[in-house]
């Protein structure tokens, strides 16, 4: 049977950023994911070749037509060959079950930063009040993350603090001419706690070892070519060079239990590992599933943060006649912050229309198809797609571990929540009439809770929920283990959090790299 | 009667088709195989030998426990041990998945075997088949001979008798005069579905009713499918036997394995006019089988035309129709919509009847066309053109015909 010094569950986001600092200090280390190693994405070089390739649709519906399949309502960015290539068959694989929520789950080296949008937001020292660490904890290890991974934006004073001013840069992407329009003219709207500014998102904008800048080819919801959007799975070859890293792919870890002052792994499959420490970083749902299962909690709620989000769309009428451009990326262009009284607020992330499919667009429009196609074509140039989050506290979603060893999460969405959301797109588009921008009516919409793919806070740190942690992770009951993804967040503000939970997985492994294993 | 079916082999030729006509018809299922599902099915990782998770036979959202296992995972390692047949996986790892269903209360167990199955059958395949219907015999447990079957996505031995039969004008044959029994896919999917939940037991045979020559069946293939006339030339069997090694080790040619050659060189007429009666199936021959895809494809090329025009505005590139309609195969959605005559001569009526959700039938349809129209250059043109200050022209040119059929589209919806 294997043994190591260390086990780090979860190739992911946090997994990854676990792993550096552990790998630098010696340890063994078995980095684990469930994941069969994902094969990259072969195809056009741009949105343009693409568009001109008459087999542009295998690439975009999959050569098995996979992206015809989905008649449910799910979100355009999620319908693409690869999201479902990392999403489809991920919930059964992991033990996860769902009812009435909107889940993605996803499997495999990088995790779900194989198919994120990239936003990179630090939090506030207003945000962490209650957490058992402050801002200063974090912030060089916010910097060491943005450092390695690679960070492009601007240091916008309108969003100073929110988004993470201390951070190593890049210079930032173009934004694309709507939403560019409403930047110019962001002094029109500095009254009324509405504050708007460049986004930050985990891409490159100069060229790094294996990995190339931004073209803005267009082609980031199907998988970029350049390897500028940071992918977790993209850092492993650069992990496995280390001789005390084994990588272990296609490893399914069903159990955890302690053994002989460490912990014994069951893989499926039979096999055993042992590992004197465990750093868990499955990502929220998986880790809680082990934990939960390590402490034999079975049939009891687990009380799950999610963001609430709502989309809507903009118009900038100045650029009605504008036709688009092929050169553009569909991450996030723009994010606003929008003050909701007593220390709450609202976020939310502009995003051009050049890159979105259009069919799915369609679909949502009251027209005829032809119609509604030609329309949504026609506004691409000057459509500015909208999403808008809430704090955690007003999310009423939850997890449980069920008798034969599975996870069911549940949920719903607060009458309190959906008001709450309509109530901000009014004041948003108030806010974006002097700018510029016009609400397109009818589009705005709530999504299904865990829509928003932001899962945290089952295990918080420092609190007094029942299998709260301590600011490391780890509890007195399971001694040697440490949690270090979403699920140890305390809480969950509307802020993108995968920036924040990296950071803190980083934070984590380098006391745990300090501190040494013997105990 | 809604029924929660555990599928093994569901991503292969017949396993695909079946679980796409058991959703469609409104059962649950379960699958039990290698890769995760990538259609988003309930499965559980598993191969052939490996004990059967427990959770696999349990009920799931509401759904209750498994009620019919249908088994159709084989392992085709044709090493024969010393019985004369492939390796104990076939025989222990499907007596492991029966028991372990009965244990969790399952009653019925469908087995999928071959016309070819006996104890002194020519081939490895038929002889394992054999051995494993008699492992498996007991109450609750039906297995299904098959016959050859055709018909649906070109995968398989359908594949390759396809392939075969457009492959040259004159082709070299063994045994074209063996009679052979063909079955549609779909025919054989719809007697197994009824299997899982029929009280048949022993075997039962799923195959055409007259047996023709296994000339005839190529040859009815090469006209329907490519419009050609074949000519075989008779071949003895250890020349053939000598050929196909010859071909396997061309990478150019279709590759036959012996076994193949064998399977068909044992093949033994089956009765089975008695238990299609029993199971209200009636199959067809196959040169009608073929003609009804023909006649269904026709029907959905048609469908196609006028969706394509209806949304293009234009007439649809064959390539576009052509892909339409595998897309409507590959979803095992093989019926074409019954539109009103009037949107043959003037698609863009359809506008006053386009539904206001996506909803099954039209709607999917044309959801369907819309997302092929936009992943194509001629699509894509079209697109281009709807931007800019001409787009606007436009728009606002049909904004009146759209508004006038807004009234009558919601009639639509509501009837």
């Amino acid at each position: 049977m294997t043994s190591v010094d260390v086990a780090i569950v979860g190739a992911g986001p946090a997994g990854v950023s676990a792993a550096w600092p552990l790998a630098r200090a010696g340890f063994r280390i078995a980095l684990l994911d469930a994941g069969p190693e994902r094969p990259r994405v072969d195809g056009p070089m741009s949105l343009e070749e693409l568009n001109r390739d008459p087999d542009q649709w295998r690439h975009r519906l999959g050569g098995d037509l996979r992206g015809l399949g989905s008649a449910r309502q799910v979100s355009p960015k999620l319908a693409t060959p690869l999201a479902m290539a990392v999403t489809n068959g991920a919930s059964q694989a992991l033990g996860i079950i769902s009812e009435g929520v909107a889940l993605v789950v996803g499997r495999g080296a990088g995790g779900l930063s194989a198919i994120w949008g990239g936003g990179a937001v630090t939090m506030e020292a207003g945000d962490m009040t209650g957490w058992p660490i402050s801002l200063s904890d974090l912030r060089p290890h916010y910097e060491a993350v943005a450092a390695r991974i690679g960070i492009s934006g601007h240091a916008d004073e309108a969003l100073a603090g929110f988004a993470g001013a201390s951070l190593p840069l890049d210079f930032p992407l173009p934004p694309c001419p709507p939403v560019a329009h409403l930047l110019a003219n962001a002094a029109q709207a500095r009254k009324g706690g509405f504050a708007i500014g460049r986004a930050l998102n985990a891409v490159i904008t100069r060229d790094r070892p294996g990995r190339a800048a931004c073209t803005r080819c267009g082609l980031c919801l199907w998988g970029c070519p350049r390897k500028s959007i940071y992918d977790a799975g993209d850092e492993i070859p650069a992990l496995v060079e280390f001789p005390n890293l084994a990588w272990r792919p296609a490893t399914l870890v069903e159990a955890l239990r302690p053994a002989d002052g460490g912990w014994e792994l069951v893989v499926a499959g039979g096999e055993r590992l042992r590992a004197r420490r465990v750093v868990l970083a499955g990502g929220t749902l998986s880790s809680t599933r082990l934990v939960l299962a390590a402490y034999g909690a079975t049939g009891q709620r687990v009380r799950l943060q999610t963001n609430p989000v709502a989309a809507a769309a903009f118009v900038v009428p100045r650029l009605l006649l504008r036709k688009g451009d092929p050169n553009s990326f569909a991450l996030g262009q723009a994010g606003w912050r929008l003050d909701i009284g007593e220390g709450d607020y609202a976020t939310g992330v502009f995003y051009g229309a050049d890159a979105l499919p259009l069919s799915a667009m369609a679909e949502r429009m009251f027209f005829s198809r032809p119609f509604a196609l030609r329309t949504a074509s026609f506004l691409t140039g000057s459509l500015v797609v909208s999403n808008s989050y809430l704090d955690g506290r007003y999310s009423d979603t939850w997890i449980r571990l069920e008798d034969d060893g599975r996870l069911q999460v549940g949920g719903s969405l607060p009458e309190a929540a959906s008001a709450r959301l309509l109530e901000i797109n009014g004041r948003v588009a108030a806010a974006l009439r002097p700018m510029g921008g016009w609400y397109l009516p009818g589009s705005f919409a709530v999504a299904a809770p865990c829509a928003d793919v932001h899962y945290a806070s089952t295990m918080p740190m420092g609190g007094c929920a029942t299998f709260a942690t301590d600011a490391f992770g780890s509890s007195a009951s399971l001694p040697g283990l440490y949690v270090v993804d979403g699920s140890i967040l305390p809480s969950l503000p509307p802020k993108h959090l995968t920036l924040t939970v990296m950071a803190n997985a980083h934070r984590i492994a380098s006391a745990l790299a300090e501190e040494g294993l013997s105990t | 009667m809604a029924e929660h079916l555990l599928v093994t082999g569901a991503s292969g030729y017949i396993g695909s088709r079946l679980v796409r006509r058991a959703l469609a018809a409104g059962h649950a299922i379960t699958v039990l195989g290698r890769a995760p599902d990538v259609r988003g099915l309930r499965s559980f990782p598993w191969r052939l030998g490996e004990p059967v998770p427990d959770a696999a036979s349990a009920g799931f959202g509401g759904i209750g426990p498994v009620t019919a296992v249908i088994h159709l995972a084989h392992d085709f390692d044709t090493r024969s041990d010393a019985q004369g047949h492939s390796g104990g996986l076939n025989i222990e790892g499907s007596v492991a998945i029966a028991r372990a269903c009965r244990e969790a209360g399952c009653r019925r167990f469908v087995f999928a075997s071959s016309q070819s199955a006996a104890e002194d059958a020519l081939n490895v395949y038929g002889r394992t088949k054999y051995a494993v219907e008699m492992a498996l015999a007991g109450p609750g447990t039906v297995s299904a001979r098959i016959g050859l079957v055709y018909g649906g996505e070109a995968r398989g031995q359908y594949g390759l008798l396809r392939r075969l039969s457009l492959l040259a004008p004159v082709l070299p044959m063994l045994d074209p005069w063996r009679h052979v029994q063909p079955i549609h896919v779909d025919e054989v999917v719809d007697g197994l579905l009824r299997l899982a939940s029929s009280d048949h037991e022993g075997w039962v045979g799923l195959a055409g009713p007259s047996p023709v020559p296994f000339g005839d069946v190529l040859r009815s293939l090469a006209r329907q499918l490519g419009g050609r006339r074949l000519r075989l030339l008779p071949v003895s069997s250890r020349l053939a036997l000598m050929a196909c090694n010859l071909m396997a080790s061309l990478p150019i040619l279709p590759s036959v394995s012996c076994e193949k050659i064998l399977g068909l060189a044992g093949t033994r007429p089956m009765d089975t006019a008695g238990h299609l009666e029993s199971l209200g199936l009636s199959v067809l021959p196959i040169v009608d089988g073929l003609r009804r895809e023909s006649a269904h494809r026709r029907a959905l090329v048609a469908e196609g035309r006028v969706l394509g025009r209806y949304i293009l505005g234009a007439p649809p590139p064959a390539v576009l129709l052509r892909r339409y309609v595998r897309s409507l195969t590959v979803a095992a959605e093989q019926d074409a919509l019954a539109l009103p005559w009037l949107a043959g001569l003037a698609p863009s009526a359809l506008r006053f009847v386009d539904p206001l959700t996506v909803s099954p039938g039209l709607g999917r349809r044309v959801a369907v066309m819309c997302h092929l129209i936009e992943t194509s250059p001629a699509g894509q043109a079209m697109l281009q053109r709807s931007r800019g200050a001409r787009g606007l022209a436009m728009l606002l040119g049909s904004l009146v015909l759209e508004l006038f059929a807004a009234p009558f589209r919601l009639l639509a919806s509501r009837w």
